[in-house]
This record gives C-alpha cells, sequence and structure tokens, in this order.
C-alpha cells in the first residue's frame, strides 16, 4: 500500500509538473534548458493551470464544487502533460529538440569543487530529514492544513470553517489563493491525508524547489566563475537554516512554514522573478552571437509566476508587481529602453486582474 | 508621517531580530556597490534592493499597502521578503572570495569562504533550536494525544459530525486531524492578539477552575456531545453528577460523552 502511495506522489508531484513543464522548453534559450528548469516550469504552469479552474468553482458551483474541480483540473492537467510530451516529440522527430543537458558533469569538476558540492547537498539532506522528523508550531496551520482537509473530505471549498467547522459565507480573500486547494486536489489523487502531504511530504518537493530556483540564478551570476557556484549555494543552504534571526524572515518561512502559500511566495516565486528577470535582461542585451534567440518563452514565464504568486497568497500578488516595477525601472535606466517598462508592464497583468477580481468580489 | 517611520523603523528591527545577519547583508550591498561592475547585477542587486528599502521607509508607500491590504499593518515586514537578501550575501561572499582567490591564491580563498561560512553561522541563529520545533510524533506532525483524542471521539462513516470543546492548547490541532469534528471554537477565539471573546471558551479558559455547571448549560443548548477538559485545571463538580460520561483519561485529559447532548441531537433530527 505504502508502495503505491509513493509511486501516487511521484506520479502527480514529480511526473507530471515535468511533462507540463516540456510545454515552454522550445521557447527557451538552449543554454537555459534542464531538467531542473523544466521542473519548475511544471509547477509555474500546473499551479495557475489550478487557479483557472478553481476560482470559476468556488464561485459558480453551488454543491460540491471540489468534485467540479477535481475533474476540470484533471482533464486539464492531462491535457497539458500529453502536450508536453507531444511537442517535445515533434520537436525530436523535426530535429529541432535539444537534449536536456546537466548543469555539469561530476568528472569533470575538480576534486575540491566535488567536495563542496558533497558539502551542499548534505546540508540539503539536513533540511529534508529535519523537515521529516521535527514538526514546528504554526498557528496559521489551523487555518491552511485544516482548509485543504475540509475540502478534501466535504468536497466543498471556502464554505466551511476551518477552524470550527461552521458554515460561513464565501471568504473571498482566502479563496483566491488556492494553494491549500492544490494540496487537497494532490491529497484526492494519491489517496493520502492532507495534513500528512503538507507536513510530510511537500517539503521534499518545495525545498528542492527552491534550491534550483537558487542554483540558475547562481549559475548565471557565475557563468564566468563555476568554480564559485558550490560555495555560493553552501551559503544559500547555510543562510536558510540559521536564518531564523526572528519569526518574519523569508527563511523561518522556509523550512517552519513550507507547506503554506506564503512561503512558497516568498522562497520560491520571488526569487524566481529575480532569476528570471536576471535571465531575460543578459539575453536580451548580450553580444553574442545567439543574440537574436528569442526571450518569449522567459516572459511567459514571468507572466506565469505572477500567476503563481496568486495561487500562493494575495499580499505577494501586489509585492511581486512592485518588484518587477522596480528591477524594470533601474533596468531601462540601465540599457535606456523604455520598452522594458512596457513588457514589464504586459507581465503584470495577471497581477492587476488579480487584484481587480479581489476588488470586485469584496464589493 | 514621522510615527510611521518611526513605526517602519520598529518593523526592521523586529523582522532584523538583532542579528547581525542585517550587518552581513548591509556590508555585502556596500562591497556590490563599489565592486560590481556590470550595470545589470548593479541594478537588480544594488539599486532595486536600495529603492525597496527606502520604499519600505517610506510613509506613503506604507500607508498604501495597508489601504490594499485592508488594514493588515501588521503584515507590512513582508515587503522586505522582496530583498534578495540571502542572494546578495552570497553573491558578494563568493565574490570576494574570488578576487581574494586571484590576489592571493587558494588557500585565502578557502580562508575567506571558511570566515563567512562561520559568519552566517554565528550571526545568523539556528532554526532547529527554535522554540517552536519539537520531535514529530508522527507522520501528520500532530500531538498523538489530539489523533487519540479524535480516534476516541470521531464519528463512525456516515454518522453525522459533532460538536465538541477542547482545551486551548488543542484546539488548534483536532481539525487538521478530523474535519468530521467540529467546535464550539476554535483558533480565532484562543489568539489572545485578536481578542475575541465566546463564552464557552471563557469558561474553559479560566486560570484554575472550571465552571462545569456554567459550562455544560452552554454545551447543551449548543449540542455539543464531547467535551474534553484540561489536564491542569480544577472543576467545581463532579461532571458525572450532571450526567456526563467519561469515556478516557487520554494523556491526562479527561474525555467526556455527553447523553443528554447526544439525545438533544437525536431529537432534532428526528
Amino acid at each position: 500500500m505504502i508502495v503505491v502511495k509513493i509511486v501516487s506522489i511521484v506520479l502527480w508531484m514529480f511526473v507530471i509538473p515535468f511533462c507540463i513543464g516540456l510545454i515552454p522548453m522550445q521557447w527557451i534559450p538552449r543554454e537555459k534548458k534542464n531538467i531542473g528548469v523544466v521542473f519548475i516550469a511544471g509547477y509555474l504552469i500546473m499551479l495557475p493551470l489550478c487557479w483557472v479552474v478553481t476560482v470559476p468553482a468556488i464561485l459558480l458551483v453551488k454543491y460540491d464544487s471540489f468534485l467540479v474541480m477535481v475533474r476540470f483540473f484533471t482533464v486539464l492537467i492531462g491535457i497539458a502533460a500529453a502536450a508536453g510530451i507531444g511537442l517535445t516529440a515533434l520537436a525530436i522527430k523535426k530535429k529541432k529538440w535539444i537534449s536536456l543537458k546537466p548543469a555539469f558533469l561530476w568528472k569533470e569538476i575538480s576534486i575540491e569543487e566535488k567536495i563542496e558540492w558533497i558539502l551542499f547537498l548534505t546540508l540539503i539532506a539536513l533540511q529534508l530529514y529535519k523537515a521529516f522528523t521535527l514538526t514546528s508550531f504554526d498557528g496559521d496551520d489551523a487555518e491552511y492544513v485544516a482548509q485543504s482537509l475540509v475540502t478534501q473530505q466535504s468536497n466543498t471549498m471556502y464554505l466551511i470553517k476551518p477552524y470550527t467547522g461552521g458554515t460561513t459565507s464565501l471568504d473571498i480573500r482566502h479563496s483566491l489563493a488556492v494553494l491549500p486547494i492544490w494540496i487537497a486536489y494532490i491529497g484526492r489523487m494519491t489517496g493520502i491525508h492532507t495534513t500528512i502531504l503538507a507536513h510530510s511530504v511537500i517539503p521534499f518537493v518545495f525545498i528542492p524547489l527552491t534550491y534550483l530556483v537558487y542554483f540558475e540564478i547562481g549559475k548565471q551570476l557565475l557563468h564566468k566563475k563555476k568554480d564559485l557556484l558550490p560555495p555560493f549555494m553552501i551559503f544559500m543552504a547555510l543562510l536558510q537554516i540559521f536564518g531564523n534571526v526572528s519569526i518574519y524572515t523569508n527563511e523561518t518561512f522556509f523550512l517552519t512554514r513550507t507547506w503554506q502559500g506564503k512561503s512558497l511566495a516568498a522562497n520560491f516565486v520571488l526569487p524566481l522573478i529575480v532569476c528570471l528577470l536576471l535571465w531575460i535582461f543578459d539575453k536580451e542585451n548580450t553580444k553574442q552571437a545567439d543574440k537574436k534567440e528569442n526571450t518569449f518563452g522567459l516572459w511567459l514565464l514571468l507572466w506565469l509566476a505572477n500567476m503563481t504568486a496568486g495561487v500562493c497568497t494575495s499580499m505577494v500578488v501586489f509585492l511581486g508587481a512592485v518588484m518587477v516595477a522596480v528591477i524594470a525601472f533601474w533596468m531601462m535606466i540601465a540599457e535606456r529602453k523604455f520598452s522594458i517598462l512596457v513588457k514589464a508592464g504586459l507581465v503584470c497583468i495577471p497581477n492587476a486582474a488579480y487584484m481587480i477580481l479581489y476588488l470586485l468580489l469584496r464589493i | 508621517m514621522y510615527g510611521i517611520f518611526m513605526e517602519s523603523v520598529v518593523i526592521f528591527k523586529n523582522y532584523a531580530g538583532n542579528r547581525l545577519v542585517i550587518a552581513l547583508f548591509l556590508l555585502s550591498l556596500i562591497f556590490l556597490l563599489f565592486k560590481e561592475k556590470d550595470k545589470r547585477r548593479r541594478a537588480i542587486f544594488v539599486y532595486t534592493p536600495l529603492t525597496l528599502l527606502f520604499l519600505f521607509f517610506f510613509p506613503i508607500f506604507r500607508k498604501i499597502f495597508v489601504r490594499l491590504m485592508s488594514g493588515e499593518g501588521d503584515t507590512y515586514y513582508r515587503v522586505l521578503w522582496l530583498i534578495p537578501m540571502g542572494v546578495i550575501i552570497a553573491y558578494a561572499g563568493v565574490r570576494l572570495a574570488g578576487m581574494v582567490y586571484a590576489k592571493k591564491g587558494k588557500w585565502m580563498k578557502w580562508a575567506v569562504l571558511t570566515a563567512l561560512s562561520i559568519a552566517i553561522v554565528f550571526s545568523g541563529k539556528y532554526v532547529y533550536a527554535s522554540q517552536y520545533m519539537s520531535k514529530a510524533e508522527n507522520l501528520y506532525h500532530l500531538p498523538q494525544t489530539v489523533i487519540d483524542i479524535c480516534d476516541l471521539i470521531a464519528p463512525e462513516d456516515g454518522e453525522e459530525r459533532i460538536w465538541s470543546v477542547f482545551p486551548t492548547d488543542l484546539v488548534y490541532f483536532v481539525r487538521q486531524y478530523d474535519t468530521d469534528i467540529q467546535m464550539l471554537y476554535g483558533r480565532e477565539m484562543v489568539e489572545p492578539k485578536w481578542q475575541y471573546a465566546e463564552p464557552v471558551h471563557s469558561i474553559m479558559n479560566h486560570p484554575t477552575t472550571i465552571d462545569i455547571e456554567e459550562l455544560l448549560k452552554l454545551t447543551r443548548e449548543r449540542y455539543c456531545t464531547y467535551i474534553v477538559l484540561p489536564s491542569n485545571k480544577d472543576v467545581t463538580e463532579d461532571p458525572e453528577n450532571f450526567g456526563l460520561k467519561l469515556l478516557d483519561t487520554v494523556d491526562g485529559y479527561p474525555v467526556y460523552y455527553d447523553p443528554i447532548a447526544a439525545d438533544a441531537v437525536l431529537q432534532m433530527q428526528n
């Protein structure tokens, strides 16, 4: 039985997101294509798809809205995963596919770097071990984790108070941030209690996902000095482990509330926005021969990252837009290109739409 | 305006937690300001953090934030999440090590990297030593006591959900395990910062003694069939004198079934 559950976790949380993540690969610069980026892209597509299905179901379906969500979302991600595989197969057939090469080959790096990478992986293993064997008390779990369980057990969404079980009118503020519903969905498909999923399984997905983003940032920043990448990653891991200087830091959220939308937004979405903007501006302003390579796929991922922010928490929808605006402003000055602000404005359309919907629903 | 600015200063201090890691961040920022020559890196890792810090302390930005967040000023610290402090520290650290390597060789690079790692460790705080961390007792990461109590009172498959009362320290966990168990009050009533008042909770939360008669008057009005009493408080009278049945005592918490409330539920359903 436990083997079946582990296989379903691998299927729903690794294989399907990976297949979905293959979709945008043909629009992404070739040096950015790797297994980690496919996995990140998979989550950037799957979570917004969850939002697109869940919010209308919450607003329009009166009874058993979760059942409706499950049916539509399953079909949608099934199509998306098939599209990912299909597009890849087509690209291979047309000989346009660039294989997903690892960032480096183990045999090609020095002994020093090998030691540093082993040290870094040990720090990650420590975080995963602690996530599994330790529990952190957080009052917000009484809302978020219980919300997933209410959904899983009652087939309704945001109509029952998670704290007590009493009925309530639709909770607009929380109902637009649908990460607890996604957890309920994974719980339904794997047959695992959502509290076990949140506390014991999700850290094994979200912690590596976050380090994949840091790895990509590090790779981009240090592409001329690759030997400094492992120390960069060790510093990042140490900063997370020793980042509990207060209960407010994103590092504290990362390792004590890994499964909550706020943590995913602060530690995955916001660094990813930085990473994507770094990629985009480096790519668009490079003087290399492949200058013409289009950055459409990266802008698309940034759009999806902004949508993912909305899946996690309403507040980061606003904060993500502030971040894109500030970076785009300084980049416009650096590159003397006004078009940067226009493009940045376009990728913030999901944020604006989300905020308008939020305000309309509150009236 | 000055008052709002000072509030932001206090929020910043609370965020930094009087630890030196924030000094490490500011030093990294200054280092990159002088040593980073790539204009795009400077835009993202120097000017953007400085702008975001300025916005954080700027009173009008705080006003807009609070207005947009429907008055949730206590979450203003999250603006600081926009500043990639960790990436800036790590990047400045390896850049420094790289510079040292170019001038002084491999061993000095290792010395710098080790010194910076030690600085991170000692300027920060080990997350797993937090007072909120404890050993997980099960895969749910919930107290086993709560699970044992819930298993004792939970309705069977197909039965109606039940109403219950739990002591303050357990209310956070009950519905993370089983949502067929409903509670007369939940986390929203027990968080002191929210200052809500709920009559059943007021009785249960009495510092020393629980008034059973008063408690049952309220719980029976609300068809509550299970009452879990705190392990460390006295009761005014033996609950069994009022018709309650002691099901078990789990880890010191007496778990009672109320047949009178259960009869009332049956009558209501019929």
